[in-house]
């Protein structure tokens, strides 16, 4: 089933809360079904992710926080970051989407919905 | 005293071909990512040899604009070749305000009697020594014109660059300089004839103490050190590592290919934090590389220039690799050939320039012999502008060739396979 995803809202930026993440998927015949993609574990581990190879703090890593200007996450470390995650969880995250996300919170959102179709 | 010490603002190099080249790769993998404004680390070392009752401002022209009208008693300003013309016109301004001018920096160093009409007083070399004589000099009203560093200050005893002086906001990247000097004598290179070819370098404890000084500033700062090239002692390289696991930093650095001959210090790099190693292969190019050493060390490393990249980042360690293009050798057919091996061997990121003649280079001595320096403005030394009339290739052809190597290897396929190259690597590095 070929599907289209776009995140039903963005994510709140308090970590330790419980994020209600809700995934529009449309199919191939154009249904679209909505996913509770709200996994606290998954986001807190692709922000664990980020933390360890970015090095940077995880309280550091709000959702509106920019990536490469504020972060000084290049894509050097973004890749690092996809296939660390896509090894994880077995999932494949094309390189050309994230890279023009530039917010810390859009970032966490994509691979989230990415590992909640998985 | 009330003291400005003035870095000029830097001639682009990027004009709006290459933009456009590197706009249209942007969101495969930003060339634009590896660059960054360095600040004068030099003008830093003057503050920090500056005693506290003087009132310092620094002032980085990239960012902060000058006041011509404000109340400098001294104005400093340090510089590379291709802010020599802004550095000429910033100094003249003042002095017609009758506010004292003095100048340093590389330009100045190689080209003194020059910098000498545009200010009162000229800094040859380091500035360790001659600063704080021309500050005493001041004191007594005996300043002379030229103040010359006559031996190479010793790096351990250097004081911490005064950071803390700089707007913080302005840079995300921080250049640290651990280390000077550098045995290879390219051609090309007028580093090396300002800072000599002996390696010389700050100690430990010192460099951690920097370290420390710009963590608190800028937590969350990438570091750059900007020595001319890091691992020349690989024994203290290795020890140095050792210390940066503990700091957490990402860093980058400059250095030669044998970094990749030495399996224990490669493998200390990741943990300690590198993500990304600029390389000077030059040339791919065996009659090229011939020409650029004395001793022909880069021509040696060319066959094994390949395992050295595969090995190198197959750590993750992304290599920045420079190349140059207008050698004598060199025609559109070599050219191309270069664009292929870039590509061939996934350089995450490839750099490449004009040969450029800096003044106090060897390359500079020579082409002014063969009457060939096409005598532009300093303002013109980029390394994407020709300078010179190139040997086997038209200039109009080289530049051409300049914009068509970065069409072809930041091309979005191109960026693409470098990316998905990565992206295995990272699934098996730990």
């Amino acid at each position: 089933m070929n599907v289209n995803i776009h995140a039903g809202r963005r994510a709140v930026p308090d970590t330790g809360a419980v994020l209600r993440h809700i995934v529009n998927i449309t199919t191939t015949s154009g249904v679209i079904m909505k996913i509770d993609a709200t996994n606290n574990q998954v986001v807190s581990e692709i922000k664990k992710t980020i933390s360890v190879i970015a090095r940077i703090a995880l309280e550091d890593l709000a959702d509106d926080v920019r990536i490469r200007e504020e972060l000084g996450i290049d894509s050097l470390m973004s890749i690092e970051i996809i296939a660390k995650i896509e090894k994880r969880y077995g999932i494949n995250i094309n390189e050309e989407e994230i890279m023009k996300i530039s917010r810390v919170g859009e970032f966490v959102e994509h691979i989230a919905s990415k590992i909640a179709m998985a | 005293m009330k003291i400005a010490l003035i870095s000029p603002r830097g001639a682009t190099a990027i004009d709006d071909r290459l933009r456009s080249i590197f706009q249209d790769s942007r969101d495969v993998q930003g060339y634009i990512d590896s660059l960054s404004h360095a600040f004068s680390s030099g003008l830093l070392v003057v503050a920090a040899l500056t005693p506290d009752c003087h009132e310092i401002r620094v002032i980085d022209e990239n960012y902060d604009s000058i006041d011509f009208n404000e109340a400098f008693d001294l104005v400093g300003i340090s510089a590379m070749t291709q802010q020599a013309s802004r550095a000429y016109e910033i100094a003249d301004a003042f002095r017609k305000r009758g506010v004292m001018v003095v100048m340093g920096g590389i330009h100045a160093t190689v080209l003194p009697q020059e910098a000498k009409e545009h200010c009162d007083a000229v800094f040859i070399g380091e500035a360790e020594h001659t600063w704080p004589a021309f500050l005493d000099d001041l004191s007594k009203r005996t300043m002379m014109s030229f103040y010359r560093g006559e031996a190479a200050p010793d790096m351990a005893a250097s004081p911490i660059p005064r950071y803390d002086l700089l707007n913080r906001n302005n840079y995300k990247v921080i250049w640290m300089q651990t280390s000077r000097g550098c045995p290879h004598d390219c051609e090309f290179c007028s580093a090396s004839r300002v800072y000599g070819y002996a390696y010389r370098h700050k100690s430990i404890a010192g460099i951690m103490d920097e370290l420390n000084v710009i963590k608190s500033i800028w937590p969350r700062g990438r570091i750059n050190f900007a020595d001319d090239n890091f691992f020349v002692n690989k024994k203290f390289s290795k020890e140095l590592m050792r210390h940066l696991k503990a700091l957490d930093l990402r860093w980058f650095a400059q250095t030669d290919i044998s970094v990749a001959y030495d399996d224990e210090l490669l493998d200390m790099l990741k943990d300690a934090g590198c993500t990304t190693l600029l390389i000077g292969f030059e040339s791919v190019s065996e009659q090229s590389l011939g020409s650029v050493n004395r001793n022909s060390w880069k021509r040696k490393q060319l066959s094994g220039y390949s395992p050295a990249i595969e090995k190198i980042q197959s750590k993750g360690i992304g290599i920045v690799g420079t190349f140059i293009i207008g050698f004598d050798s060199d025609t559109k057919e070599t050219i191309h050939t270069l664009s292929e091996f870039i590509i061939a061997n996934n350089i995450f990121v490839p750099q490449i320039t004009i040969l450029t003649p800096l003044p106090g280079s060897r390359l500079y001595e020579r082409l002014t012999e063969e009457k060939r320096m096409l005598h532009n403005p300093w303002s013109h030394y980029t390394f994407t502008e020709i300078n010179f009339n190139p040997r086997n290739i038209s200039v109009e052809d080289l530049k051409n060739e300049l914009y068509n190597t970065y069409e072809k290897v930041y091309s979005r396929d191109v960026r693409l396979k470098v990316l998905n190259h990565f992206k295995s690597i990272f699934k098996t590095v730990q």
